[in-house]
């Protein structure tokens, strides 16, 4: 299964690419202001979070703006994948109609095209590291596998989104306010200092936690990731997408006859 | 003899999601009967068995809703039969339909691309023969436009210049024999034309009699679902006209 995988991916990777290019450029084509999106896009949220929390509530951490950012990278990529991901074999099906292409794709293709965009995201990051005078240590480079880890996660829940999204038409209804509560449960705009001692391992269940808090770690505080909650994330994530393409493949040529 | 498609037993369902209705729910909930199924199935093929030989023009004929072009598509490996099983013996396959993948935020350029790369085309193949999709489609300056600017007899010009410059060695063909306006048409037609009389396998679906008479060998007869005859062209076509003048 993992070997047809493989298979398919290479047979497939000229479409693959040329595709992540492609919807790169896609929604952004359109507007005025172009690939400024890319970067308008998180420094607008950031924004949006620093109002509400820094000058309205003023409970803000230290560096707010550096601190939410760190967390919202790494949620945009996440939630833009599901988004899409859920829907991604209906929105696709006028060329699943006409020849086979290997539906495990999508979101890979998907997740891949984030990923892009959050590493542009890093340029405002480091704008902003200069502005608030936080300069990266060697532990900076801890960063790779963050995002490594960050990837595979992403790539796994989308995987499992695309195959459910297919028979429950109402997921993409119910996604949308899934993800929005699980960004308020995901210390992104607060830090887990806030909750007390008593209830935090509860968030260290959601594996954003582990991934903000990581990201934070290396960015701003001259720290290491937290490596065994990375780990442990990564075998989830591999358990997930072992598990994700092998229905998918069971599914692979089904999913079209479904109206 | 060398057969190219071996289809044996196959049935195919296509499956309805049916919404959930309060009503029905309580009633199915509630009754002691036998439950019914959440998903309604639509039975598209039945127990369809049939051989093609290599290198044979096929036409297949039957009227809406028969089952044709769902059997091409299974034919093109989009979909898996639900029970049978159909052996294809080449990898190199492609389905000819109007109904088009193109995305339409993409301009007509980059849809080249994205669908000769679905259609089996490498990316240096496409290069080499980008210039002449592109004049085929006589779209000239509109290909660099997106797709959702073009008129549907523009779309269906360029579905048709892509679809036409693959060559594979075995070819479906639904229902697709001339598109776009008067010129177009006549140069469509041509150029299918040349595509079925070379070598290669071709299986065809059509409602023109003519055009089947003009280039099938063979033709295979569904009705509901079901392989009525297959055989010699002139044969099941009279006995087909019979049968739609019941």
């Amino acid at each position: 299964m993992i070997k047809n995988a493989l298979n398919d991916f290479f047979k497939f990777k000229d479409y693959f690419a040329y595709n992540v290019r492609v919807n790169l450029r896609l929604k952004v084509s359109n507007t005025f202001l172009g690939y400024l999106w890319w970067l308008l896009d998180p420094l607008l949220q950031m924004l949006v979070y620093t109002i509400i929390v820094d000058f309205i509530f003023r409970r803000g951490e230290a560096n707010f703006p550096v601190f939410v950012f760190c967390g919202l990278l790494s949620w945009k990529w996440f939630s833009s994948t599901m988004n899409y991901s859920v829907s991604c074999i209906k929105s696709n099906s006028g060329v699943l109609n006409q020849v086979y292409v290997p539906k495990f794709l999508f979101p890979l293709q998907e997740t891949t095209v984030n990923f892009v965009k959050f590493l542009f995201g890093f340029i405002i990051l480091f704008v902003m590291l200069f502005f608030f005078k936080i300069v990266p240590t060697i532990h900076f480079f801890e960063i790779i596998p963050i995002v490594f880890s960050n990837y595979l996660f992403i790539f796994a829940v989308s995987l499992i989104l695309t195959h459910l999204g297919v028979f429950i038409a109402d997921l993409k209804n119910l996604l949308g306010h899934l993800i929005r509560i699980w960004w308020y449960l995901s210390p992104g705009m607060y830090s887990l200092n806030f909750i007390s001692e008593k209830y935090r391992w509860v968030f260290w269940l959601n594996p954003n936690t582990a991934f903000f808090e990581s990201y934070r770690n290396v960015i701003m505080y001259s720290k290491s990731p937290h490596y065994i909650s990375l780990i442990i994330w990564d075998v989830i994530s591999l358990i997930l997408i072992y598990v994700g393409l092998r229905i998918i493949y069971q599914f692979d040529r089904s999913y079209s006859k479904i109206i | 003899m060398e057969y190219i498609i071996e289809v044996e037993n196959l049935s195919l369902n296509y499956r309805f999601i049916k919404s959930l209705s309060f009503k029905e729910w309580a009633i199915n909930s509630f009754s002691l009967g036998k439950k019914q199924s959440k998903t309604r199935t639509f039975k598209a093929l039945q127990d369809v068995s049939f051989k093609i030989e290599k290198g044979k023009t096929v036409g297949i004929i039957g009227e809406n809703g028969a089952g044709k072009s769902t059997l091409l598509k299974v034919l093109a490996n989009v979909y898996a039969p639900d029970e049978g099983t159909v052996k294809i013996n080449t990898d190199s396959v492609s389905l000819l339909t109007l109904a088009t993948g193109f995305k339409s935020e993409l301009t007509g350029l980059e849809n080249i691309y994205i669908n000769g790369l679905l259609l089996g085309l490498s990316k240096k193949e496409l290069d080499e023969k980008f210039e002449e999709i592109a004049s085929f489609s006589e779209l000239g300056e509109f290909l660099s436009n997106p797709v959702r600017t073009y008129s549907s007899g523009m779309k269906s010009k360029l579905a048709f210049s892509i679809a036409s410059h693959v060559n594979p060695d075995l070819l479906f063909i639904d229902e697709v024999f001339s598109v776009g306006d008067a010129r177009f048409r006549k140069k469509s037609s041509a150029k299918i034309k040349e595509l079925i009389k070379s070598d290669r396998t071709v299986v065809m679906v059509s409602h023109n009699e003519d055009q089947i008479k003009e280039l099938c060998n063979e033709v295979i007869w569904l009705d509901k679902g079901k392989l009525i005859a297959q055989g010699d062209t002139l044969d099941i076509l009279k006995e087909y006209k019979v049968f739609s003048n019941r």
